[in-house]
């Protein structure tokens, strides 16, 4: 397993964000996680990085805990030059200019020499066709080409996993295409990926397994085939559109 | 504790109390004053007439740059000079910190007008409202609501700013502090008094302006929700 | 009034305005450096020096000037701390411009998105890092109007420090005229052209760098 979760407990004060979330991510392969928003999907990827801190569980990275309690910061910069992340609203450093945003953290992160951090942020911007805006500045961008470049950006930092919060959200809809079609690119590149999202065409193509939340629970883990054609829990179905029948009320 | 000047202070603390009553009236006066015609000043100046914009505009950067010190200096000497009458400090104050607010509040007003969305005057034309009526119900409530905090801050400024006609002659807080720590020394060469006379000065300007400037940023928060 | 003592009153001007200048922009640097390093103690709220720097930006914004400076250069010195007038000028004007330099660096630090913080915390960069290449040049480019403005007020609050003996232009205003009333005219003319020559081109370049920076940042 490259990434297990267990027994995981998160709250806000009295509110309950995360119950009991146990969860296990094979490596290289895509998990995308759906549900309603509130569900504790985007909290549960906070989590994974250590942007929040939890309440109780574990979370282990190839066997290693990470959720020690009382971590330092040291500790959470290691794992988080292994876990990456994009957001839902870009955030691009508005004051640096695409190559900058894309070298910073290979440079002041991972030490790495300027020379080497820029070819790696030329070869990346190339993938994703956004050679011509190496000296944009964000503000020059569209949307989609911020969002591809913030995934460059955390392409750059060669992490293991890389954790993808809503990215395209924020998006008009001309753009979500460009966008999924860089996150489908980087499947089967031994890249584990996980993917937060309301996008349902792209769960059913791309994923390998489908986590569905509600109410800060794992209610359904399946296959995209069997979630999306016969989901076994109410919720699911509710969040589908489906007729609930009498069956699966029992 | 022979020397710190407290017991001179005690003594002299009515006439210190004039003093204040001196910096408050010519603040108050001013600042009265200043929002009266700072209104006017912001609505003068979105008339788009040009010489009146010009002159207005000229007028406003030079009290902008110009310090008021200067300006009370220049009218106090230089009146007194050019017209052979002896100018009153008290009187020369109050125009010159009147000028002074009433620019800064013109162009708060004035920047406010100029950034009301086009669509709030159209819609109160078209609502058969003349122009002195758009002004008096649909734009001067929101100005007034929208520029209370700097309003108020400026009169933290002006209490401030104040301290300066001691310089001219005028018996506010600080010149009669300043004629009690003569006295003092007068009598005793030793007397801690200064320090702790303007020490004290701090703390009462403080416990005035500081009251003042929580309500501004209160004001500001409560504004800003709306 | 004889020509010759009026044109003898330029070079006394031109000194003072040199006064003038070298205590403001000493002032304006020291209270630069003060404001950048307690709005970085203000963002990361460490806890005693928060409160210390809120208490000091609230005395010195609601003081008047004028009597910080009779205080440090007239009552210090009953407890033995004794300053000359150029001293005394740079110590209190470097703290007035410090604390409202603070207020607004620090408002330029709260404009910036949290969600980059955020993301720049995910990236694993150090706080080190985040202050140096995200948080200090963002919150410069957005408070650079309110730090040019506190320049420029600094500039002029030097004539304040007329009242400790700091031969500046106001000081040398109110000297000559102590002793000549014949001269009011030139002189009044002479101490408002100096700070017109001082503050113009001030002012002008200090536009011109509010509009570089802000373009680099955000655009035309």
């Amino acid at each position: 397993m490259h990434l297990t979760i267990r027994n995981l407990k998160k709250s806000f004060h009295s509110n309950v964000v995360l119950d009991d979330i146990n969860l296990d991510i094979k490596q290289g392969e895509v998990t995308v996680i759906m549900g309603r928003s509130g569900c504790g999907k985007s909290t549960l990827l906070r989590c994974m990085n250590g942007l929040e801190q939890i309440d109780a569980g574990e979370i282990y990275l190839h066997d290693t805990l990470i959720t020690k309690r009382g971590s330092n910061d040291a500790h959470w910069v290691d794992i988080r030059k292994r876990i990456g992340m994009v957001s839902q609203s870009y955030d691009l450093f508005p004051h640096m200019n695409v190559l900058k945003n894309m070298i910073l953290g290979p440079m002041k992160v991972e030490k790495r020499s300027k020379k080497e951090a820029v070819q790696d942020a030329v070869r990346l911007l190339e993938r994703v066709g956004l050679s011509d805006k190496i000296t944009a500045y964000p503000r020059e961008l569209s949307g989609g080409q911020k969002q591809r470049v913030a995934i460059c950006r955390a392409l750059c930092m060669h992490p293991e996993i890389i954790l993808f919060d809503e990215v395209t959200a924020a998006l008009d809809p001309a753009m979500v295409r460009e966008v999924l079609d860089v996150i489908r690119s980087l499947q089967n590149q031994g890249l584990t990926l996980i993917v937060v999202t309301h996008e349902m065409e792209f769960a059913e193509k791309v994923a390998d397994q489908i986590v569905f939340m509600d109410n800060g629970k794992i209610v359904e883990i399946s296959t995209p085939r069997q979630f999306f054609y016969s989901p076994q829990t109410v919720e699911a179905r509710r969040f589908l559109n489906l007729p609930i029948d009498d069956a699966i009320l029992k | 504790m022979q020397n710190s000047g407290v017991d001179a202070i005690i003594r002299a603390f009515p006439r210190l109390l004039n003093g204040l009553e001196m910096t408050v009236q010519i603040a108050a006066i001013s600042f009265i004053l200043s929002v009266l015609f700072g209104f006017l000043l912001g609505v003068l100046m979105n008339l788009r007439y040009k010489p009146l914009t010009i002159v207005l505009r000229l007028l406003l950067d030079a009290f902008r740059l110009i310090h008021p010190i200067i300006w009370l200096f220049v009218l106090f000497y230089g009146l007194s000079y050019v017209f052979h009458l002896s100018t009153d400090g008290y009187v020369i104050s109050i125009i010159v910190f009147t000028l002074w607010g009433s620019f800064e509040i013109g162009d708060l007003v004035r920047g406010y007008i100029s950034s009301l969305p086009r669509h709030q005057f159209e819609s109160s034309l078209a609502l058969g409202l003349n122009r002195r009526q758009m002004y008096a119900y649909i734009l001067l409530p929101q100005i007034v609501i929208r520029t209370t905090p700097s309003i108020v801050n400026l009169a933290t400024r002006l209490i401030k700013t104040t301290s300066l006609v001691s310089l001219i002659g005028v018996q506010d807080m600080l010149k009669i502090s300043q004629s009690i720590i003569q006295v003092t020394y007068y009598n005793n060469p030793t007397s801690m008094i200064s320090f702790t006379m303007y020490l004290l000065l701090l703390l009462l300007y403080f416990m005035i302006c500081f009251p003042l400037s929580l309500l501004s940023t209160f004001i500001e928060k409560k504004v800003s929700s709306l | 009034m004889d020509t010759d003592s009026v044109f003898d009153l330029i070079p006394i001007f031109a000194r003072a305005s040199a006064v003038t200048v070298w205590i403001a922009t000493t002032s304006i640097f020291f209270a630069f450096t003060i404001g950048l390093l307690f709005s970085i103690a203000l963002f990361f709220k460490t806890p005693v020096l928060k409160s210390i720097v809120h208490a000091y930006v609230a005395f010195f914004r609601n003081t008047p000037s004028l009597i910080q400076a009779y205080f440090v250069f007239y009552g210090l010195p009953k407890v033995s701390v004794q300053f000359n007038s150029y001293t005394c000028s740079i110590i209190v004007l470097s703290l007035i411009g410090g604390a409202y330099m603070s207020k607004a660096i620090y408002s330029g630090i709260k404009a910036i998105s949290t969600n980059q913080l955020e993301i720049a915390r995910a990236m694993g960069l150090s706080k080190f890092n985040m202050v140096v290449h995200l948080i200090v040049p963002q919150a410069l480019s957005i408070s650079i109007a309110a730090i040019t403005n506190n320049s420029i007020f600094l500039t002029k609050e030097v004539s304040a420090m007329k009242i400790i003996l700091l031969p500046e232009i106001v000081y040398q205003a109110f000297a000559i005229i102590g002793l000549r009333t014949d001269l009011t005219i030139p002189v009044a003319v002479l101490t408002v052209a100096s700070y017109l020559l001082i503050l113009l081109p001030m002012s002008y370049l200090f536009s011109r760098l509010e509009r570089k920076i802000r373009f680099a940042e955000f655009g035309g």
